[in-house]
């Protein structure tokens, strides 16, 4: 059993607050994504779980156990890192087999654990390489392999795709998804792509300026974000805000416009007179901006759509599926 | 068409002038070497010809050096100091620079600071002290004696230092993950990551101590004790000098040099190229 709980904690260097009283429960085999802004703090609880980072207050528990003093080899957790961390100077196979060594296992036992890693992320064949010698989607797999094998409690993974190709990112995507599947361990992930955060979740939080600003499933925070914060932050292209004289907001995603001469027929709409600015085919679909009375609204039409930039377009919100939002920016 | 040639012609010019400047480099810094070692091979009487072969080549001079002075154990002498002085350097100076480097504590700035200054003091003036200190602890005359003002450097920790900056924590961290204590990351981790600048140093110190010869001098007054640069001196006396025993005696003590270069060279072309991190 592996739970993580995290109890008021804070963290401050000197006088900088990085994160003030934070407190979320992770329950056994969840996957939980941290995700927000750089400069978040995500980082930081991430590091702090591992114990490569002090708590300034608050309390720690993986599993049963409080891990607020442990060293990080004690907390029974593995880490990949942003940039894989592979030592350059030993082949995959001892990179992975690393921390088995240090651990003092016998040779037999290192042998077939690193060697079931291998078969799982199907590095088998790259065992005598270098790091040099690997691709980046490589890299990361044999970091992920050195995680694998410490058959931890807990995963962490601090950014792993962000230096990857777009298409790389969504294979390795899949490829952690699976692990979960396979090894069955409470995952706690890092990122700064709410993509990645959407596909990968069981649960996400939303982090802001150290604060938790939502906690909830994928379709939680898409369906429900509490604030205009996370409204925005989940979902792509990002949700448009259209702010009436009262200083409400309605929000509504791009995809809950329609353009109004082949929209369906829906219950609670509302019609309004832009201008088009700026149109940008993708294949399947095209999105549109417009400007409204200065306000910037984008819309995501089908891709058979072709007007023309400058032309005076009639769109259909949906308001149906929008949020409120007040001044202060809080959900209606 | 007509540029093309012009700019051809640039490109020869510069070429000439580089060639011409390094053949002029490569002159000045061989010619004394190919000297010594012909001279080597010359009788006394022949030994301020200039002539670059022998009229009549011998190795009598060798035989001499070996058998009859205490050639053989100056080179074991230099051979023990300039080896001990560049492991104790190597893992001192290394220890030290990636204490400053990796752990934040106070004092830091002010320590590395103190070392650096070390650096702006010449060993001129700092042989009178080591002197009066050795001459109090009983070391005049002794291994330690030679050894103990080299066995850290200033110039080693901030080199050590500058580099350990180019190694990422992350590797730190994921092996504290792994389960190693502090001392295991250093040796195990952090150090092959360094190898390049531990290759550089260890030719520094090597070389600087294996010619070292004003504190050598100043710590040994038995002959058995001497190392080659104070041995060498010792055949140059008051009322004669034996320049063919000098430059025999030099002769040899160059090979030693020239194989640690050889061997340490690569690693530093090896060692920049470091794989373990994103391009």
């Amino acid at each position: 059993m592996a739970q993580v709980s995290l109890k008021n904690i804070k963290k401050s260097y000197d006088k900088t607050e990085i994160i003030g009283d934070l407190s979320v429960e992770i329950e056994d085999k969840e996957f939980v994504v941290l995700v927000g802004p750089s400069g978040c703090g995500k980082s930081t609880l991430l590091r702090m779980i591992a114990g490569l980072e002090d708590i300034t207050a608050g309390k720690i528990t993986i599993g049963e156990r409080v891990v607020n003093n442990m060293q990080p080899k004690d907390r029974n957790i593995a880490m990949v890192f942003q940039n894989y961390a592979l030592y350059p100077h030993m082949t995959v196979y001892k990179n992975i087999s690393f921390g088995l060594r240090a651990a003092k296992l016998s040779k037999a036992d290192i042998k077939k654990k690193v060697n079931e890693a291998a078969e799982i992320l199907e590095l088998t064949d790259l065992l005598d390489r270098k790091p040099a010698q690997l691709s980046g989607g490589q890299r990361q797999r044999v970091s992920m392999g050195r995680a694998i094998v410490r058959d931890p409690q807990v995963f962490l993974f601090d950014e792993p795709l962000s230096n990857l190709d777009a298409k790389l990112r969504a294979t390795m995507r899949a490829e952690i998804k699976k692990l979960h599947q396979t090894v069955k361990t409470t995952i706690i992930y890092v990122t700064h792509d709410q993509v990645e955060a959407m596909t990968l979740a069981d649960r996400i939080v939303i982090l802001k300026d150290g604060e938790i600003q939502q906690i909830g499933t994928p379709m939680d925070l898409y369906n429900k974000p509490v604030n205009k914060f996370v409204a925005s932050f989940i979902g792509s292209p990002e949700m448009n805000f259209i702010t009436n004289a009262d200083g409400i907001t309605l929000g509504i995603r791009p995809e809950d416009i329609y353009l109004a001469d082949n929209a369906p027929t829906l219950e609670k709409t509302r019609t309004i007179a832009a201008t088009l600015i700026l149109q940008e085919p993708m294949g399947a679909e095209t999105l549109l901006t417009a400007d409204y009375d200065g306000t910037t609204i984008t819309v995501k039409a089908p891709g058979t759509v072709n007007l023309a930039v400058g032309q005076a377009i009639r769109l259909l919100l949906n308001v149906g599926n929008g949020h409120l939002f007040d001044k202060e920016g809080i959900r209606v | 068409m007509a540029e093309q040639k012009i700019y051809k012609k640039a490109i020869s010019v510069k070429k000439t002038v580089i060639w011409t400047m390094l053949a002029i480099g490569a002159i000045a810094m061989l010619t004394p070497i190919i000297f010594m070692f012909s001279a080597s091979f010359k009788y006394s009487d022949e030994i301020f010809n200039l002539n670059i072969i022998p009229s009549e080549p011998t190795l009598s001079n060798y035989i001499y050096l070996f058998e009859e002075t205490t050639f053989f154990k100056w080179l074991i002498n230099s051979f023990i100091i300039s080896t001990v002085v560049t492991f104790s350097v190597l893992f001192f100076d290394a220890l030290i620079g990636y204490t400053l480097c990796k752990f934040k504590f106070k004092g830091r700035k002010i320590v590395f600071i103190a070392i650096l200054s070390t650096l702006m003091i010449p060993t001129e003036m700092l042989v009178i002290p080591w002197y009066v200190l050795s001459n109090n602890l009983g070391l005049i005359d002794s291994y330690f004696g030679l050894m103990f003002p080299g066995l850290m450097s200033g110039f080693g920790v901030f080199l050590m230092k500058q580099f350990f900056e180019g190694v990422p924590d992350d590797f730190l961290d994921a092996a504290r993950i792994d389960g190693l204590n502090e001392f295991q990351i250093f040796i195990e981790v952090a150090l092959p990551l360094v190898m390049p600048a531990l290759s550089a140093l260890a030719i520094f110190t090597f070389l600087g101590n294996w010619t070292a010869f004003l504190w050598p001098m100043i710590v040994t007054t038995s002959a058995d004790l001497y190392t080659i640069p104070v041995g060498l001196a010792s055949f140059s006396g008051e009322f004669q000098t034996e320049w063919e025993m000098i430059m025999t005696g030099a002769a040899v003590a160059s090979l030693p040099t020239l194989l640690v270069f050889l061997l340490l060279q690569r690693f530093i072309i090896r060692g920049v190229i470091l794989g373990g991190l994103k391009g």
